[in-house]
């Protein structure tokens, strides 16, 4: 064993990824909230299968339905055990953005040493509280104005211009679901795209691209 | 004359694509002034590994001319350093052949230089015990500025210091080892290298040896460490 080993930490580098999920009522009808309990599912049991990667992917559930709070606790995905949600209330998408700032900006939660986390935002309606301070707030933090993220907009209700300026990127895209079961490809993207950066050279880099091409409205 | 032990050796990402190492490293020890250089090729750019070794070489060059003057500015080393590199890559594309670029160079005249473009780590362990790390200009989450990217001179961290002193430690090392370190035990690492592998009759050996033995994990990287002391 290397005399080194004094001198080092014994953890892996983490590659955070952040949830922000929309739970409010209306998330409870037509399937929705089922279908992203099982996405939200499958995508931890892929982490979990990951091997040979150069990150250790972290996973953390923020939900905002009637309030915001942390469902997940921002852990390692390998350790991560999943409880159902459930949809209630309004959507106070600001508190979950304010939440979010907090967690990646919190030393002790993702370390000076993590690579770039990724943030996640699924929602199929239109904030009731007040979001834009907390999400400039969110952009303009140190840490979470240099995370990647991605957006999921939920049927027709959905706000894609809150969710575009999530993004603050022009050539981003908001991602659509114009049915329950396509809440699954969404995460399933999310999944090969954060594998395929920790599987990468430079997991700080985005990674290319995935073939969108799956029959759906990416 | 102070004393160096150094190894760079190729991460499990390389060893698997069946790269070379990317990392570099340079010393010029003599009575007079003396050197060290740690350089990480960016591992996403193909010539990284040439933009490493030509930047090790860069730097030695602007050093001997900088050494003409006793009052020459730290900034003129540094552009010197950025237009050598890019003579010395010749045909190779800049971009094609990033790297970070960390060193410590004397001038003769009693004075020294600490100076770093990109991540990576430079500290001093002082004959007491104190630790000080050179302040770094990295954005964070590993995201890197380095020749061949687009920066400026405000995007290096230099400064003027005292020479080496008797009993004092520099450590330089890439982020493959820098980002795995306690930061508590920097000090004791150099201590570690200076005290037990000093002596040996091939420390640069033992060192790779514990280079490739790396016990993070998910460790990926090229390493490199370097610590010159003087006795």
């Amino acid at each position: 064993m290397s005399k080194l080993k004094e001198f080092t930490t014994q953890a892996a580098r983490p590659l955070p990824v952040v949830v922000l999920s929309d739970v409010s009522g209306s998330m409870g009808v037509d399937g929705k909230i089922q279908s992203l309990n099982l996405a939200m599912r499958e995508m931890i049991d892929a982490f979990k299968d990951e091997s040979d990667l150069r990150a250790e992917i972290h996973v953390s559930v923020i939900t905002f339905g009637g309030k915001a709070g942390v469902h997940l606790p921002m852990g390692r995905a390998s350790e991560a055990s999943w409880s159902d949600l459930g949809a209630n209330g309004g959507t106070p998408m600001g508190a979950a953005f304010e939440l979010a700032r907090t967690l990646v900006e919190d030393r002790n939660t993702v370390p000076g040493r993590a690579y770039r986390p990724t943030l996640v935002l699924v929602s199929d309606g239109q904030p009731t509280d007040e979001w834009k301070l907390h999400l400039d707030a969110l952009l303009k933090s140190e840490r979470g104005g240099k995370a990647f993220r991605m957006a999921l907009a939920i049927g027709p209700d959905a706000d894609h211009a809150v969710l575009r300026e999530f993004l603050a990127d022009p050539e981003a895209r908001v991602y659509r679901a114009d049915e329950a079961r396509e809440i699954r490809k969404f995460f399933q993207l999310v999944t090969m795209s954060v594998s395929a950066r920790s599987r990468s050279a430079n997991p700080n880099v985005a990674a290319p691209a995935v073939d969108p091409n799956s029959g759906w409205d990416l | 004359m102070v004393r160096v032990v150094a190894s760079s050796v190729r991460g499990p990402a390389h060893a698997k694509e069946g790269l070379p190492c990317q990392d570099a490293w340079l010393v010029v020890a003599s009575p007079q002034a003396n050197l060290a250089v740690v350089c990480d090729g960016m591992g996403s750019r193909p010539r990284s590994r040439e933009g490493a070794l030509a930047a090790t070489l860069a730097v030695r060059d602007a050093w001997r001319l900088w050494q003409r003057s006793p009052v020459g500015m730290v900034e003129d080393l540094i552009r010197i350093v950025e237009a050598g590199w890019r003579l010395r890559l010749g045909q190779v594309a800049p971009e094609e052949a990033s790297t970070t670029c960390l060193f410590y160079a004397e001038d003769g005249h009693g004075r020294a230089t600490l100076a770093q473009l990109g991540d990576g780590l430079i500290a001093r362990r002082a004959a007491d015990g104190s630790v000080s790390v050179h302040p770094t200009r990295t954005e964070g989450f590993g995201l890197t500025h380095a020749l061949g990217t687009p920066h400026t001179m405000a995007d290096w961290s230099f400064g003027l210091v005292a020479p080496l002193a008797p009993q004092e430690r520099l450590l330089l090392a890439t982020d493959g080892v820098s980002e795995d370190l306690e930061a508590g035990r920097i000090g004791d690492l150099a201590s570690w290298v200076a005290d037990e592998l000093g002596p040996l009759q091939h420390p640069a050996r033992v060192l790779a040896r514990e280079l490739r033995n790396w016990s993070v994990p998910h460790h990926q990287d090229d390493k490199t460490l370097l610590v010159m002391w003087k006795p």
